[in-house]
Parts: C-alpha cells; structure tokens; sequence
C-alpha cells in the first residue's frame, strides 16, 4: 500500500481503486469462515411457543412449578435485587408491580407489592407518600377499613398536603364510625378547597350517622332503664311473696337473675311472669298442668294470682281433652296437687284458693319458672298410682 | 388634666421601657374611673399615644394599653371616637384589622383583650357597618377560631367573639353573610347555644340566633330541612323528661330520647330570648305548622312545668305561655298568615303591656 501518512491527492480513479480492493478483501474473509448452519435461533414451526415463553413476549405470568426461561430469572434479578437496585429504585419497581395489579383488580397482590415497596425503607418521603397511599386504596378496595386508615394516615405523616391521601382517611374513618376524625379531615379538606364537593357531602353526612348513632344510643339506654325498672318492680313483688323456686338452695337466698325466670317448658318460653301492665300490682304467671293418666300436658300462659284453681280448671276443661274418652275431666271430678320436690312428697290443693295463696303454701316452689300442677281424677286407680309413685327427696351438698 | 396631658410624651413608642410603663399604669387606673375616662377621651394624642403602645414590643405595655381602651371603649361615646379617631390619623390605625389579626393569631397573648375592645366596638349600631366591612374577609378565620376550643395556645379562650358576631348580625349585612350556606358560619357558631362553660358564648350565639329570628327573610332559612337553628333555640329548654316514643319521633334527632343529665339554661334572661325567637317565628302560618310538627308544644309544655317550679321567672312563664297559645290554636281560628301585617295602635299596644304586667306578677305563687 501506499503510505498514507504522506498528505497525497487522490484522483478519483485512486479512491475506486481503493473501494474495490476492501470490499474484495472483505468477501475472501467471509468466504474463508466455517460454513454452519445458524441453528441457535427457534425451529420454524414452533416458533409461537417460544414466543410464550420468552420473558419479552410471554403473554401470561408463569404459574409456580412452569420451566422458566433462564432470561426470565436473570430478569427477575434484575428487578429485585437490592444488590442491583438503589433503594428508591426498588421501592420503584414494587410500586410498578403494586400499580398494575391495582389496575387489574388484584388487590391483594398489590397489597403485597406495596408492602415490599414499603420494607426498602427508601429515602425519600414523596415516594413513601405515595406507597403508603396506594396501599391504602388497595386496602379500601378489599374493605380493611383500618389498615386503610392507618396506612392514608402514615401517607400524610410523609407528605402533609396529600389532597387525595387526605380524602381516602375521611371516607375510611365515616366507614369505621370515626366521626370526629372523619369530621376534621373533611374541614381540613375543605380548607384547602372550599369547593370539595364530595367533602362537604361527605362532611353531612358524618355529621346525620353520628346524630343517628348518638340518638340509638340514648334511645337504647333509655329502654335499658326502663326495662331495668321494670324488672326491679317485679323482683320486688316475687320477694314480697316470698315466692320458693327450685332451682335456689332453700338456705342461701341468691338473687332473682332474669334467667330464673325464663319458663323451660317450650310453650311457655315467651311468657315469663311479669306484673299485669295495666294494674302494675297483679303477677301474672305461665302455668303447665300435667296429666299422668295420659302422659301429656296442657300450657296455661298467662294466669294471674288472683284466679282461683276452680277458675283454672273451668277453663282447662271449657272444652274436654281430647283424650279423655269418658268426659271424666271436670272440674268437679279432678284433684290437683303439686310437688315438693325437695321434700319428695306431694300436695293437694284447695281448689277455692286463688293461685297466690297455693304459692305462698310451705311446700310450693316455682319450677323452671313455671307454676306445675297434676291433675287426676278423683278416687281412682291412676290417682292411687300417682299418689304412691316413688319420690325422692333432693339432697343439697 | 395638666397632668394627663404631661404624660402623652413619656407614652411614646421611643421612649424608655421603665417611663412607658409608670405612664402607662397611670392612664390604665384613670380610665377606671369615669372622669378619668373623659380626660383621656378629651385629648386626640392621648389616644393616639394608647393605640400605639397597644403594639409594644414589650408584653406588659401592650397589655396594659388593650386594658385601657377596653375601658375606654365600654360606652358608646367612647368607642366611637376611638374608633374615628383612629381612622383618620397617619398612618392609619385601623382597630378593626389589628384586633382581626391579634385574635386571628394562634400564639397572641392578647387575643381576648382585643376580642373585648372589638365587643364594644360593635356594639355600637353607628360602628358595626364599617367594621363588618373591614373584617368580611377574616370571618372564617374568625369563625375557625372560635369553633375550635383550643385554637389559641396562649390560653386565651376568644368567648368574646360570640358577642362580636353577634354585635355584626345587627347590620343586615352580618345577617346574609352568617346565613350564607358557602362558608356555613352559622353552623360553626349554632353548637354554642348550649356551652356550659361560658354564659358568654351562649349568650352572644343566643344573640345571633335572636337577630336572625327576627328578620322574616330568614325564617324559611331557620326552618329548612336541616333543623340545625331549631334545634340550637330548643336545646337549652330541653330537660331530661322521658316522652313517649311517637312524641320523641316528632322531635329533631338531636332532641330525641335525651338523658336523665340533660339540664336546661341557667340564665333566665337568655331562656326569655330563646322564647321570644320561638315567638318570632310563630309569625307566619307555614312556619306554625312546622313548629308543631317538630314537638315544639310538648317542649314547651314540659318546659313550662319546669319553669313554674324550678326556674321560676315570671318573664320567662309569660313568654313560654305566649308561644303555646299560639301552638295551641287552629289555624282556622288564627285566620291570619303573617301576624305581622296585624295592625296595633299606640293605645292598644300600652293597654297590652300594662295586662300583661299585672298577669305576670299572679304566674309565681
């Protein structure tokens, strides 16, 4: 060749001369490469399917257990990796991840995302503004009131002018009842903005929940109160009595609890005795008469003490039992007794005695919050069995 | 007044710390007295020498020269020549603004001293135009202030801005800007009608209601959906009495179901205002029925079992019985819409207060 270095004119001639030479020399070295075939690249026909599994144009994430492609791992890395990534970088990446999942209604995902993003504990406040409030939508979208509270709280803790962080606290706290805090951002709120529609509304209507909270409030106390008096009273008349139940040890005199007086018999479940409404002085009782001739009883719910057992029976047997093939139930034809079932023993009552007097009788106690009685023909066999079944008195440790 | 007139020249802003304040100390007690008043309010730089001490650095100058113009200002004479005499010096002291500012500002130690002086500034009918007008832009703020209880971190307690508010709903001005619904004032200031802690408070907010109850443009305002402004008149005669649960669904929801503790206002003079709005706004037949639909009668009635016993003001009975006879009648036997296009002579009108005098001393036994 000839020596360049000397500042030479070429003519044109010279420079073709030239061109010609290179490229012949360029196509002796090609030539002088080994002949291969290019068989790294994907086989023709199945050509889609890598296209799948390359991390660039894979349509669907990769489920756990699938082969990844080895780029996709290395990608991974990539993204992950605090070794490769500044702290903001990474917060970054996690709150991309957050984002997408957000818009593809994966919020529990994006929770996680965000979360990830919050662990980097990255510098900087406006990012951490921004994650705080973004997992706060996320938690708002899967109903976690509070942790959406907490987190749009944490939001303007970084960043105290967040509008949007501001607005998503006040409809968490109207969600969890937090009326004042609710109050003071929606004022806070309008403060900045006068003209925040959805505050101001939200701001009333905080303000008619808390009004309607308070006043159920007040309304339940009130109720309480009055049904507190009202129980006080009847507790006062059955100790006035001196009523007898069952199930109190007959020497410590334990209070008369509510539950006491709940009647065990299922038909008479909904009729506690109480005190006559109208009179506010007659004790009105449930009643159950057994019949041990045919095994089954008859409810009576609402019987005041002032009513004699005649007038019981009259309306027991108004109409005749079912049962009773011959009419034998009559007034006038049964006895009743009671049982003392401490004693083991029973009863005959008096039938001309109005309730209240059979109540206060020595051997009489309430049982199961009910008034019982048994009614068998008079002189007769099922009585004489009735009479002589064996009982045992109950014995108290 | 020699002397007085002496100290004008130790009471500039450049003078000596220890000379400022002696001279002050000395103008502060004159002003206790009414002569002493009326020396200083006969001498301009006497004033002026005040006015400008109120913005001493030193704390207790300042405060010893806001002390004196609450004297100063506490009868109508005095606060207007204060106030025009501010107005027309160089360079101009506009009181208005910088009691705003003091009271507007968190950390003012003097924000209720200069809450008092503006109290008695707008007291005066003549006054409270022109400083409405200078203090319509700061009235949020004011109105912040005031609703938030521990707004200033001095201590100071801005109870005095009820007045203020009150004093500016004398303008009808004031009136359209508290019932604007945009900076919703008045349901900032409404809570207060029922603020145990100062009479102050209550009375000023008692105040406004009353001036907005007596303008009708404002009645359809008072008795909206919202019951806010009914329910401010109503609380404070509410007792603790139990009604029946059909009446308590009549009442607004505040009223409802209230507590064994609910105690009603203590001041019978405030209980008379509140009657006489409720006696307002009996006027028109619309707002009548809307009264008795609310429960108001079985307010009053339990009210007036109260009153005969326990309050036993007979101003306040008379009052009360007023509203209920009009709650009480039927509309045909009114016949009338507005009770205010009723005409009543000057006779007439004397004859009614004389009964009504004689009527009140037979109401307590």
């Amino acid at each position: 060749m000839e020596n360049l270095a000397t500042k030479k004119n070429w003519t044109d001639e010279e420079r073709l001369e030239l061109a010609a030479q290179l490229d012949a020399q360029l196509d002796e070295f090609i030539d002088g490469l080994e002949k291969k075939r290019y068989e790294e690249g994907w086989p023709e026909d199945r050509w889609q399917e890598e296209m799948d599994k390359h991390p660039f144009f894979m349509k669907k994430t990769p489920q756990p257990g699938d082969e990844v492609h080895p780029m996709f791992e290395g990608l991974q890395k990539l993204k992950y990796d605090p070794e490769e990534n500044t702290q903001e970088e990474l917060a970054l990446n996690y709150k991309e991840d957050g984002n997408f999942y957000m818009k593809h209604k994966k919020f529990r995902m994006a929770v996680y995302s965000f979360t990830e993003a919050i662990k980097t504990k990255c510098d900087n406040p406006d990012v951490m503004a921004v994650l705080y409030n973004n997992r706060s939508a996320a938690h708002f979208f899967l109903k976690n009131y509070r942790s959406a509270l907490s987190d749009a709280q944490r939001a303007l803790f970084y960043k105290p002018d967040y509008t949007k962080a501001r607005w998503r606290a006040a409809q968490c706290a109207y969600e969890l009842e937090k009326f004042d805090v609710c109050t003071k951002l929606c004022e806070e709120l309008l403060e900045v903005d006068i003209d925040h529609k959805e505050a101001k509304a939200l701001l009333h209507k905080n303000k008619m929940r808390k009004l309607e909270v308070d006043r159920n409030q007040r309304k339940e106390a009130a109720e309480a109160k009055r049904n507190l008096a009202r129980f006080q009273k009847l507790r006062d008349a059955l100790e006035q009595r001196a009523v007898k139940f069952d199930d109190q040890p007959i020497n410590k005199r334990a209070n008369i609890t509510e539950q006491l007086l709940i009647p065990k018999f299922l038909p008479l479940e909904d009729y506690p005795v109480h005190l006559d409404a109208e009179d506010n002085s007659t004790l009105i009782w449930p009643a159950a008469f057994s019949y041990p001739e045919f095994l089954l009883s008859d409810f009576q719910q609402q019987l005041p003490e002032t009513a004699t057992m005649q007038d019981c029976l009259i309306t027991l047997f108004a109409e005749p039992l079912p049962c009773d093939r011959t009419l034998s139930y009559r007034p006038d034809n049964v006895n009743v007794y009671y049982e003392n079932r401490k004693a083991g023993r029973v009863h005959k009552v008096d039938s001309t005695k109005t309730l209240r007097e059979i109540i206060s009788e020595k051997g009489f106690f309430v049982s199961g919050g009910a008034l019982l009685f048994y009614v068998v023909t008079k002189d007769t066999r099922v009585e004489q069995e009735f009479l002589h079944q064996q009982r045992r008195p109950m014995v108290y440790s | 007044m020699e002397t007085v007139k002496e100290l004008i020249q130790f009471m500039q802003p450049n003078q000596r710390l220890d000379l400022k304040a002696v001279a002050l100390t000395h103008v502060l007690s004159l002003t206790g007295s009414t002569e002493g008043k009326d020396a200083i309010l006969s001498l301009d730089d006497m004033l002026m020498a005040i006015c400008g001490l109120t913005l001493d650095a030193n704390a207790t100058i300042a405060k010893d020269a806001v002390l004196s113009l609450i004297n100063l200002t506490a009868e109508e004479a005095g606060a207007i020549k204060v106030f025009e005499l501010a107005q027309q010096v160089q360079p101009r002291f506009v009181i208005a603004d910088v009691a705003a500012k003091q009271i507007s500002d968190e950390q003012a130690e003097l924000a209720d001293a200069w809450s008092m002086v503006l109290s008695n500034l707008t007291r005066v009918e003549s006054l409270a135009p022109a400083i409405l007008d200078t203090l319509e832009p700061t009235l949020p703020q004011l109105a912040k202030a005031f609703a938030k209880l521990d707004y200033n971190k001095k201590k100071c307690k801005l109870h005095y801005l009820a007045p203020i508010f009150c004093n500016l709903t004398q303008v009808p001005r004031g009136r359209e800007l508290c019932c604007q619904p945009k900076y919703q004032l008045l349901e900032k200031l409404l809570p207060f009608a029922s603020f145990e802690e100062s009479v102050v408070r209550r009375g000023g907010t008692i105040g406004i209601i009353k001036n907005i109850c007596f303008d009708v443009v404002y009645h359809d305002i008072i008795l909206n959906e919202q019951d806010d402004i009914l329910v401010a008149i109503l609380q404070p005669l509410c007792g603790p009495e139990e009604f029946s649960d059909e009446d308590n669904e009549k009442l607004p929801i505040e009223l409802q179901y209230l507590p064994e503790s609910k105690t009603r206002e203590t001041d019978p003079d405030l209980r008379k205002m509140l009657l006489e709005c409720l006696l307002q706004l009996c006027a028109t037949r619309r707002c009548r029925e809307v009264l008795r639909s609310k429960g108001v009668y079985e307010i009053l009635r339990e009210y007036h079992k109260w009153e005969a016993k326990v309050g036993r003001d007979s101003e306040c009975l008379l009052a009360c019985e007023n509203v209920v006879d009009i709650l009480l009648k039927k509309e045909e036997e009114i016949g009338l819409d507005n009770y205010h296009s009723v005409e009543v002579s000057a006779e007439q009108a004397d004859k009614f207060i004389q009964d009504d005098a004689a009527y009140v001393k037979t109401l307590l036994d």
